[in-house]
């Protein structure tokens, strides 16, 4: 009896949890379109971007860093002038044991370079940024400090000497623009011998910029490579839909291609790794989704899943085969906002045609481009987070605030009762679970099939029980 | 007069009537006389027959191996937690939704294995053990004999179904902000209508084997009926065919997961499946999950029925 008291009381509990959901369902599903506010946040059903457009190519740059090396001979007659000892050099035995150029240069202490130069300094420990790169043929360019080759630093003229990549098999060259084959994968980071008006042997790092060759054949100026960063990116190809685009990454772990197929009206996206080994075997393998999905000409690459950072990123259309700076663009976006979205639902977007060509919403499965006043509709295997994506158009220089509005069908904003949610789970739990114990109270334990239960139900005849004590 | 005669005669004289007189005054009413006697309501009777089941459960390897699930769950949650395990298998959003879809995804497997276990052998034991023998010629029904032990089933798959659902929204209450409680209620409601289905399934296939197997069912709900649901739309290119065949109650868990949200890995046929042959083979389960409640319930009703009628028929 205790048992059916408690069972009819978490009963009670649950309906009438129940019915609070259905009727908080109900207050949240108003008829029609509705602007409504997805995210929660103050700004209600407005929404704003930042979003930011890099550059169409990039270079490197590292203007005003500087580290020092000094060669045998300048050394030897530092020390027969008495300015400076072998000491001043074992002083610190991590520089010299790093030899950064060859081995005829050694990197002196901070505060030698300090008394000598008077410039600023950087510890090894501090080297310019590496880059990974894979075997190839790259070609490097070497922008000087200013346009005539020469730079003035505490009066003395700095002449150009020689700019090339660090590597220890690399040629080096006297201007402008070389090219570089790269036969072990590794490490490089690129640097510029200058040597001042007094013959000190100084090296900088400079403005370079660098493109692999065999990805980029109908390319010789190399500005459709860019570096980008743990983001995520949309690439445009220009043309009419290109039936097989290529967008390649290289990072310390591997090389990503991004291929479009187009074979039976469907869009294949594929994820295919050149990894070079230690002896210079190269195999292809699926990735992790680094690629997403393409969409009116744009293929989305979401770097935040590469495993490592600086990646580089260059862009072409192979069946264009040539190409010019308008055929390849590279712009990286920010998610405005986000909302969850259910596995079916209605949604159309406003804003500013003047400044953005779409929006887009995007889950891991799915990406939609939306023109502004259109309705969509939405049907996914899944329930889904969506980030929402603004595409500028390609005129868009202002960078200010962009707004959007959000009408809706089938979206509702989070409610937050997840405890509510617990405590009925928990109820049914203790509901089940408090049967199971009280079952076990009831009956003694060891009793077979409960014979004597189902006896039970008849023990209230006395009719039975009479001829029982009459035998 | 013979001398026996003359003895007996003697005998009869000091026979003395101890009949109490008094109980001679007794009402009906206290003497039961008006009192009819039945037998209990099949209400009664089925309550009595879950219940006798539920104790038989305490001592069953269902009810161990189902505590172990439920108490695993925040040991493996905090044991991953940071590692890249967690980033593979739990899904980062600040959705509760999706937060608790990662930690489910083992639930379509778990719901077939424990129905398997809780129902497959239910009837079959009784037979076995011909404690069915002695139980059915009680003054009770066979449907309510039959319902006591389905439902005492259902409510404990289903108990460890929403216990594992109220563990998952307390792991992840504290890592997300946005909760969309309704969505979370529906898809309980399909998860505990797929385990209708799949204990009433087990059930009736136990009514009809002569030992109980756990292994049947099993594969029968988790390979055979999704495979077959699978392959199918491959030979039929029909949209409406592959349609039919994504609300197949077999696929009751993977839909109450997708209401939730996506997840790299769910560990069913199909999440398993499409892993392996993806873009090969166009199938997806059905989205809607009021369509996939009401053919669970339709289909695990059917399935009752019939082991019922089996029952029923049986020569005891």
């Amino acid at each position: 009896m205790k048992s059916r008291f408690i069972s009819l009381v978490l009963v009670l509990v649950m309906c009438s949890c129940a019915l609070f959901v259905i009727s908080s369902d109900d207050s949240a599903a108003d008829e029609g379109m509705k602007e409504i506010k997805i995210y929660s946040d103050n700004s209600g059903v407005s929404y704003t971007a930042n979003p930011i457009v890099y550059p169409y190519s990039y270079s490197y740059s590292d203007h005003g860093d500087y580290f020092f090396s000094i060669s045998p001979e300048q050394l030897a007659k530092d020390i027969i002038a008495g300015t400076k000892s072998f000491s001043d050099v074992e002083s610190d035995p991590a520089h010299v044991a790093d030899p950064i150029y060859n081995e005829s240069y050694y990197v002196l202490s901070k505060g030698l370079v300090d008394q000598r130069y008077g410039v600023p300094f950087i510890k090894l420990s501090e080297k310019p940024e590496t880059i990974y790169i894979p075997p190839g043929t790259y070609s490097i360019t070497c922008e000087p400090l200013n346009d005539d080759a020469e730079s003035t630093i505490d009066g003395k003229s700095i002449y150009l000497y020689q700019f090339g990549m660090e590597n220890y098999n690399a040629p080096y060259f006297d201007k402008g623009k070389g090219t570089v084959k790269v036969n072990v994968s590794g490490s490089y980071y690129f640097c510029i011998k200058y040597y001042d008006s007094d013959r000190d042997w100084t090296k900088l790092s400079l403005k370079y910029s660098i493109s692999p060759l065999v990805d980029l054949p109908a390319v010789t100026d190399f500005e459709n490579t860019m570096t980008v960063g743990l983001n995520k990116y949309w690439v445009k190809f220009a043309g009419n839909d290109p039936l097989t685009g290529r967008v390649s990454t290289y990072s310390h772990e591997s090389t990503y291609y991004f291929i479009r197929d187009s074979d039976d009206e469907k869009q294949f996206v594929k994820n295919i790794v050149e990894k070079n080994k230690a002896d210079g075997s190269a195999y292809y393998k699926d990735l992790p989704q680094v690629f997403g999905e393409y969409v009116n000409g744009y293929v989305l690459v979401d770097m935040t899943k590469s495993n490592s950072s600086p990646n580089y990123m260059s862009a072409y259309d192979s069946e264009l085969g040539t190409y010019s700076d308008s055929d390849v663009t590279i712009t990286k976006y920010n998610a405005t906002s986000s909302f969850y979205g259910p596995q079916s639902f209605s949604i159309a977007v406003d804003f500013d045609t003047s400044k953005y060509n779409a929006v887009v919403i995007k889950s891991n499965n799915l990406a939609i481009w939306m023109e502004a006043g259109k309705l969509y509709s939405v049907n996914s295997t899944y329930s889904n987070d969506y980030d929402i994506f603004l595409v500028p158009s390609s005129e868009t220089e202002d960078l200010t605030l962009a707004e959007i509005k959000v009408y809706s069908e089938g979206l509702s904003p989070p409610d937050n009762n997840g405890t509510v949610f617990a405590v009925v789970c928990i109820l049914l739990c203790v509901f089940a679970f408090g049967i199971l114990i009280n079952s076990g109270r009831r009956t003694k334990w060891g009793e077979s099939a409960g014979l004597e239960e189902l006896a039970s139900v008849s023990e209230d005849v006395p009719a039975e029980e009479s001829v029982e004590k009459e035998e | 007069m013979s001398r026996k005669e003359k003895k007996a005669k003697k005998v009869k004289k000091t026979i003395v009537d101890s009949y109490d007189e008094s109980s001679r005054d007794l009402t009906d009413h206290q003497a039961h006389r008006d009192v009819v006697y039945a037998l209990p309501s099949k209400m009664s009777q089925t309550m009595q027959c879950y219940f006798v089941q539920m104790k038989r459960y305490t001592r069953q390897r269902v009810m161990v191996l189902s505590s172990v699930l439920l108490i695993l769950m925040p040991v493996i949650y905090y044991a991953i937690k940071g590692t890249y395990i967690q980033e593979w298998l739990l899904p980062t959003s600040a959705v509760t939704n999706i937060a608790i879809a990662g930690i489910l995804s083992f639930m379509p497997i778990l719901i077939v294995l424990l129905s398997c276990i809780a129902c497959g052998s239910i009837l079959s034991q009784e037979f076995n053990e011909r404690t069915a023998f002695l139980s059915l010629p009680l003054p009770m029904s066979r449907s309510s004999f039959y319902m006591g032990k389905f439902l005492a089933a259902f409510t404990l798959v289903g108990g460890i179904v929403a216990a594992a659902y109220g563990i998952a929204m307390l792991l992840t209450m504290t890592g997300t902000d946005r909760t969309y409680t309704w969505d979370l209620f529906r898809s309980l409601m399909v998860s505990l209508c797929f385990v209708f289905f799949c204990c009433s399934t087990t059930y009736m296939l136990s009514t009809k084997l002569k030992r109980g197997s756990t292994m049947l069912p099993f594969i029968l709900l988790f390979i055979v009926l999704p495979l077959i649901a699978e392959i199918v739309p491959v030979f039929f290119k029909m949209d409406v065919i592959s349609k039919i065949l994504g609300y197949l109650p077999c696929f009751g868990a993977d839909v109450a997961l997708n209401m939730l949200g996506y997840t790299n890995v769910v560990i069913s046929f199909n999440g398993i499946f499409s892993n392996f042959v993806s873009g090969l083979i166009d199938f997806s389960v059905g989205g809607n999950p009021i369509i996939m409640s009401i053919v669970c319930i339709l289909s695990g009703a059917l399935f009752l029925f019939l082991g019922y009628y089996v029952v029923k028929r049986r020569d005891v």
